[in-house]
């Protein structure tokens, strides 16, 4: 799976640590995640779907080895 | 999503302070037979006193074990400052990894120790699976990231 919290954060422009607290996960939870280590619980990708106010098939996708 | 069967996040720092001591003490009985002698015991009498034990029990060793085993679980399963599911998958995930290379560790103290050595082995043993994991664990978690982000700005 992909995601573009990188490029969401960035337009509404918070860091990292200010999403990780948002959310209250730990900052390296969002770093694995941005660079693709971490699949989230659909919980979390609930979570950072409503900090980004848009659904969250515009946040995740599925790539070609899913 | 709440974890279960962890200690709260204070006795991780209560671990550290049980841990490191028995580890610098333990370091001191294996090299130089550092025993404590108010911890000699007289336990057998001379009468059924085997070949082998003497009546006087030195209880070093065993309260080496009992803190090093205390100390090493409060460390390991103690919860993070932010517990999340990142951090629970991690745990999990540094748990099979110290089984495996302690389990190739007793692989190869089969094949190359053997009598009082292998016993010997066999006691470092009782430790060095939960060693490896909070090793691997503590490395993933805080030592790691330091290094990504000196190779590239990606906090914004």
């Amino acid at each position: 799976m992909r995601n573009r919290i990188r490029v969401e954060r960035a337009e509404i422009n918070i860091t990292q640590a200010e999403l990780a607290e948002r959310i209250q996960v730990s900052r390296q939870t969002i770093n694995a995640m941005e660079s693709n280590k971490y699949v989230p619980s659909t919980i979390l990708a609930l979570k950072i779907a409503r900090i980004f106010n848009k659904p969250v098939e515009q946040i995740f996708f599925l790539d070609e080895t899913d | 999503m709440q974890p279960r069967f962890l200690f709260p996040h204070y006795l991780k720092r209560i671990g550290w302070l049980i841990t490191i001591p028995a580890l610098l003490i333990g370091l001191l009985y294996i090299l130089n037979g550092q025993e404590f002698s108010f911890l000699e015991f007289h336990i057998r009498s001379k009468s059924n006193a085997d070949l082998f034990l003497g009546e006087y029990e030195n209880f070093t060793n065993e309260l080496l074990g009992v803190l090093l085993i205390i100390g090493l679980n409060l460390v390991a399963f103690s919860k993070e400052k932010i517990e999340d599911e990142w951090v629970t998958k991690t745990r999990l995930e540094s748990l099979q990894w110290g089984v495996y290379i302690n389990s190739f560790l007793v692989l190869l103290s089969l094949v190359f120790f053997y009598g009082t050595d292998f016993l010997t082995v066999m006691t470092f043993n009782l430790f060095t699976v939960l060693l490896f994991f909070i090793i691997r664990f503590n490395f993933i978690l805080y030592i790691k990231p330091s290094f990504e982000s000196k190779n590239k700005v990606n906090a914004f």
